[in-house]
Formats: C-alpha cells, structure tokens, sequence
C-alpha cells in the first residue's frame, strides 16, 4: 500500500540531502519545490551540514594561461603540478575539481573574496555587481551602484553576531588617490565610513576566516578586518625583523585556522610554519611540516570543459572526500585562492 | 513495609495497541522515549490500552524494537551503532513507515535517523525514482519541468541512480 508522506517528513529528510540532490529535487512537485526553496529549510541544512563531512568542500579560484610558472604534466595519472620550480615530490593532496560559475558569465569578474561559499562578481559592461553562490549557482544583483571606473575591490564578510553578511568597500578618493573604505551590512542601505591605518595596502586578495579578513599579501605591518567589531586589527608578528611572514592559503583553507609561514632570511634559511590560536590572539609553531600551497595536484579526469575563451578567473569546488566529476583544463591555470566552505542553501534573495 | 516497597523500582506497563488491532505490553521507562506516550502518562490516560491508530504492527515491532535498544543501559556504544547500521538497512518503504511513526510518536533520535538514511538512499537517485518511491505524481506542466531542469543542468550530471529502492 503506497502512501503520500506528509510535509514534515519530507522536510526532515531534505534537511539531510546534498545540496546537489536537493537543487535537482526541485522539479519533482510544486510542494518540494517550495520546501527546498524555503529559508527555514536553508537554516538547518546547513546546521546539519556542518556536521556531514562531505557537505564541506574547497573553493578554488583560478587563473588561465599568461603568468603561470611551471607546468609539469605527468603523462601516466594526466596530473599538474603549479607552482616554483620544485626538486621533488611531495605527498600531495589532490582533489577532483567540478566547475562552479554562474551560466552566463562572459562578462563577470570575481571582485571579492569567498564568504561561506558566497562570492561578489562583477559585470565590467554595465557595472552591476552580484551576489554568486557556489552551492547553488543562483546570482542575484546587488541593489547599489558603485560608480567607479575599474573593477570595485569588495571585501565579503559574515557577522556571526548579527547574523548578517557585510560588504566592505576600499576605493581611492578621485581628487586626491587617497585609500578609503566603507562597510554596509546586507539588508540595509547606509554605507559607514571605516578609519583606515595609515601606511596600509590595498588588501587585494584576502582570506575570509571566522569573522576576518585576512590578506595573502606580505605587507610590512600585518593588519587584518574585523568584520563584527568593523575595524582594522593588528596581527602579532615575529619579533626579529628579518622575517618574512606569508600566509599559507591551502593549509589555511584544509585546517579552518591562519596558518602562515615565517621565513627568517638571517643565518640559515629557516622558515617555520605558524599557526594562529585568535581565541588567544597568538601563534603556535606547528610541528609537523606539510606541503605549501603550490604543492597541490589536481585530478584530470571527466569530460566536463568549460568555455575557455572568457576572459577572468574561474571557480571551481571540490569535496574533501571526493567527488565523480572533475574539470578539464584546456589551458595551462594557476592556483590564485583557495577556501573552505560548508554547503550554504541560503536563498540570496533572504540575505537583502 | 512501605519503606521496603518503595525502595524497590516499580516497573510499570504500558500496552500499546497499532492499528491492526495488535496489543503490545512495554515498560513504561522504555515507551516514554515517545514523548506522545510520555505526555499521555503525566496527563493519566495510560491507565488501559493505548491506540495507536496511525501505526500499523510491523511498523510498531519495529519501532519497540528501536526503543528497546536505546533505553537498555545494557548495550553499549558500539551495539547500539551496530544496531543503528543494520536498522536502517530495511527497504525504504519500511523505513518511511516507520518515520511517519516516529513523527507521530515524536521520538526524535528515530525520527533523525531514519530521515537521515532515507537521504542517503535517494541522495543519487533520479527525480522520477524518488517520484515513485515518493508516490508523487508531477504537478507541473511539462513545461514548467523543463524549465526548472535547465536553470541548473549541473545538478543533473554524473551516474544518476533509477532503482527504487
């Protein structure tokens, strides 16, 4: 005797679907549809997904063709390996990677880091930026015009303690190139004006990590964003100041912690591989060594292409467990960022 | 005497009744895992039998079955996973009747784990097997279908399962 399920059941069991399966369940009924699209449905999958490790995936940006350093294909297992030149091998990780761009996206720029699998893109013909989400692939146009001649540097970050997304903004002055910034909080419409440090850089590429922002670039003073308390915050550095401090992004993204590289150029060539404890604002030497960021392979294997005649960076996912499909690269690609994220249902039209 | 009496763990019985008409007797610290059950003992109407009229009898063999395992202080963590494992192991109609129970019943340990394992089963499976499982018909339009399919083609890719079971 079959029978129809009630709603509670089946919301039940969909709280426990990959994202995947639940975005393909949507043309099964009218009901389905509307359960999967629901923002409470959104609230605890991810809930349930925090603790489902196939539920968190990496975020890979690339980079195609021009500046890449090395390339070194091996034949037997169609592997590449990116990065410096390097004398041996490494037990590497590697991962199976599945494209994750929003359909149309010729004239899309990624503008801002990853937040929970949420990316800022930029339509550098009209100017429009949008809200991307990995997991579901849905876009959606943010309600605000950035009037600015390049490409916007947007900063996306998530408030734990309000619960909401925030967009930071750091642009030059047009009369005097001065460097300002501005925060907005998702949902709203007033943009608050950020003090700035003085002596500080573009942040450029930064890491999102449990309410900062981190940057990949090696200034001289480490600053970092504090997206709750909206501020810039000084990282602890090392005392010698012949040290070169870097942030490791793939362990970074691998251990949910910032993990950087202090490298000593004084005396012997030492580096030492830091790891940040922000509960008590200090670094911790990390005993066991392990690979750097370049030294990470991709699996070649699936039919999936993606149109390589676009123009920008792409992103692509990949499960830490694995995954069946994976990207062909038709080109020579460099590694530009990596995060991790937890699969995020969360409907973008619920986040303004 | 009245001391000596009330020293000694009274156990108490419930009988519960499915839908088939099939009487079960059960201590009552098992069967308050059921917070229905639970409520009707403090509000005093366990005194007879308690219908159960939206559980048939292999559904409720099943579900004291579960209960039993999980309130003995007897079995350990492993057994207790090791039931779990074998528990969810039966075909998904059964599991499905048995949380349309635990939902009635609201025993949420059973309730998350058996929607945990339908998810797992139908996780890889083609809208149209879960259609079945389901017993849902399409309300949309075929146009309407074909639409919602080509918003995310991705979703549809790799070896996708038509068995339903």
């Amino acid at each position: 005797m079959e029978k129809h399920c009630s709603e509670d059941i089946v919301f039940e069991i969909l709280t426990w679907l990959p994202a995947k399966s639940l975005i393909r369940f949507k043309c099964i009924s009218k009901t389905w549809n509307t359960l999967i699209g629901h923002p409470n449905l959104a609230k605890l999958h991810n809930t349930r997904s925090q603790v489902r490790p196939s539920a968190t995936h990496l975020l890979f940006e690339l980079g195609i063709g021009r500046d890449y350093i090395n390339v070194y294909p091996v034949p037997k297992n169609r592997r590449v390996i990116l990065g410096p030149k390097f004398t041996s091998y490494l037990p590497m990780p590697r991962f199976s990677l599945e494209l994750a761009m929003p359909r149309h996206y010729s004239y899309l720029r990624i503008c801002s880091n990853h937040c929970n699998g949420v990316v800022c893109l930029y339509n550098f013909r009209d100017t429009q930026v949008y809200l991307f989400n990995v997991t579901t692939r849905e876009i959606k146009a943010l309600p605000f015009s950035l009037n600015q001649a390049s490409d916007p540097e947007l900063f996306l970050g998530f408030d734990i303690v309000l619960g909401k997304y925030k967009l930071l903004h750091v642009f030059e002055e047009s009369n005097n190139q001065l460097l300002k910034s501005r925060i907005l909080t998702l949902g709203t419409d007033s943009w608050r004006k950020i003090y700035m440090p003085f002596n500080f850089n573009k942040p450029r590429r930064c890491i999102f990590l449990n309410g900062m922002l981190y940057s990949t670039v090696s200034p001289l003073t480490y600053f970092y964003f504090n997206f709750i308390k909206e501020k810039f915050e000084k990282l602890p550095g090392p005392q010698r100041s012949t040290c070169l401090t870097r942030l490791n992004i793939m362990q970074t993204a691998l251990r949910g912690k910032l993990v950087m590289d202090w490298v000593f150029s004084q005396g012997m060539n030492q580096q030492r591989n830091m790891i940040y404890d922000d509960t008590n604002k200090v670094f911790k030497e990390l005993n066991n060594s392990f690979p750097k960021l370049e030294k990470v392979a991709f699996n070649f294997e699936g039919e999936i292409s993606f149109d390589e005649t676009k123009s920008g960076d792409i992103l692509a996912t990949a499960s830490i467990i694995s995954t069946p499909a994976s990207l062909v690269f038709p080109r020579p690609y460099v590694l530009r960022c990596v995060s991790s994220f937890v699969e995020n249902i969360i409907p973008l039209s619920s986040l303004f | 005497m009245a001391e000596a009496s009330s020293s000694i763990t009274e156990k108490f019985f419930l009988t519960l009744k499915s839908s088939d008409g099939d009487e079960f007797v059960l201590e009552e610290s098992i069967a308050i895992q059921s917070i229905t059950i639970k409520n009707m003992v403090e509000d005093g109407c366990s005194s007879s039998v308690i219908p159960l009229s939206k559980v048939d009898t292999e559904t409720l063999i099943k579900v004291i079955e579960y209960m039993k395992m999980h309130s003995s202080t007897s079995s350990n963590e492993e057994e207790i996973e090791n039931f779990d494992k074998k528990f969810v192991s039966n075909s998904i109609n059964t599991i499905l009747n048995i949380l349309e129970a635990a939902n009635f019943l609201d025993i949420n340990n059973l309730l998350e784990l058996c929607a945990e394992a339908v998810a797992n089963r139908i996780k890889n499976k083609t809208p149209e097997a879960v259609r079945k499982i389901f017993n849902i018909t399409s309300d949309f339009t075929p146009e309407e279908e074909a639409e919602i399919r080509n918003e995310t083609p991705w979703a549809f890719e790799g070896n996708l399962d038509h068995s339903l079971d």
